[in-house]
């Protein structure tokens, strides 16, 4: 009887003798030169291997928003109470995948009230804020280069934001008492994640290496500035 | 509006990536281009080698050691060896035929364990399942997926590799 500890044994030793027979042959001094093609091609692999995460769910977000749309509308069109409770910030699942979406009165002209936060872990400080179409995105970095995100938006008007949530664990909380989504992640290479709306209707997210405690407790010093 | 909340994200995998195609690039191109012939294709190889490197960076933990060498070569090998068949540049030769490695017996006479000389002795389809699965550790889903074929036949080739 052959077990898949034997397996992974004679696997490993093979593997490792034909990488050597391979090598054998192989004159490291005579490397061959890239094509000008090839190394485009490349320098295109770089900046997707620089954020594996979002190539992979962009790749997936077509079919999603197809999905949103689709059952959001047959659900709407066919369900007046439904159509009520859905005035408001709601969110779907998909696979690992959260949609947030408002849907309700909020006034498009409102301008994102600038919010920072009044407390930071030791040693972070501020990268930069941009503002875009009414987003806005703060990043903060400490002295080992790890960064804390902090996005926020008034404009909530048929705005969905997408969230992967592929590695992480979706917990309950409570931010300033309002309803949130902490995401808790299970890789070392993805920070934790939390996501609310105030009573006003601003969304906020934050997102940072930091500890449940910690970061919750950004979370609810972010405030107007 | 959509808008994507990205994840940040260390920096461990911005130089992974670089890390593994500085150092194994030579040896992938060579590996190719031995059974390619043709730098041209060799490099359509590699590039659609380095493809399946990065959708699977965040699985590879330590970017320069025998195990990502040996994973890297055993995907180029098997994307050349599927360009190869899409040639028909052997159209008689059934291409686990075709010599490659440690095809002779003298090679791996020398080994005590039989098993490990069974698994060379392999085609390399069902090789590559093996080294796929038992050394590095992937599901036969996720080796569907990086060696372009259907789960049923992974499933097939995983059986056909044991049963042999």
């Amino acid at each position: 009887m052959i077990t898949d500890e034997m397996l992974r044994e004679a696997a490993a030793e093979s593997s490792i003798a034909f990488m050597q027979s391979i090598e054998n042959s192989y004159d490291i001094d005579s490397q061959y030169v890239p094509s000008l093609k090839f190394e485009e091609q490349m320098k295109k692999l770089f900046r997707r291997a620089k954020h594996p995460y979002l190539y992979r769910s962009l790749q997936r977000i077509a079919s999603i928003i197809l999905a949103v749309l689709i059952t959001g509308s047959a659900w709407l069109a066919v369900d007046t109470q439904a159509r009520a409770a859905f005035f408001g910030w709601v969110h779907e699942v998909y696979e690992t995948f959260f949609v947030y979406r408002f849907s309700g009165d909020a006034d498009e002209s409102v301008d994102p009230i600038p919010c920072y936060p009044s407390w930071l872990p030791e040693g972070y400080s501020e990268l930069y804020t941009k503002d875009m179409e009414g987003v806005v995105h703060t990043i903060f970095s400490d002295t080992s280069g790890q960064y804390l995100k902090i996005q926020y938006t008034s404009n909530l008007q048929d705005r969905d934001w997408f969230f992967d949530a592929t590695d992480m664990t979706k917990h309950q909380t409570i931010i300033n008492g309002c309803h949130a989504d902490l995401f808790i992640s299970n890789s070392k290479e993805r920070a934790n994640a939390v996501i609310w709306i105030t009573n006003d209707n601003t969304a906020f997210y934050v997102s940072a290496f930091l500890e449940e405690s910690d970061l919750i407790k950004v979370a609810e010093n972010v405030m107007q500035k | 509006m959509l808008i994507y909340l990205q994840m940040i994200e260390t920096d461990e995998d911005k130089s992974k990536f670089e890390q593994i195609y500085i150092e194994y690039r030579g040896l992938i191109f060579y590996v190719a281009h031995q059974l390619l012939k043709n730098e041209q294709n060799a490099e359509d190889a590699v590039s659609q080698a380095f493809i399946k490197v990065v959708e699977n960076i965040t699985k590879i933990s330590e970017p320069i050691c025998p195990k990502t060498k040996a994973f890297i070569v055993t995907i180029v090998e098997n994307k050349a060896i599927d360009m190869l068949r899409a040639s028909s540049r052997h159209p008689t030769v059934p291409f686990d035929d075709i010599a490659y490695g440690l095809t002779q017996t003298n090679e791996y006479s020398h080994f005590d364990n039989p098993i490990t000389k069974h698994i060379l002795m392999l085609p390399v389809q069902q090789r590559h399942v093996i080294w796929l699965k038992y050394y590095q550790g992937y599901t036969l889903r996720e080796i569907a997926d990086l060696m372009g074929i259907s789960l049923v036949w992974a499933q097939k080739l995983d059986q056909r590799a044991k049963k042999n």
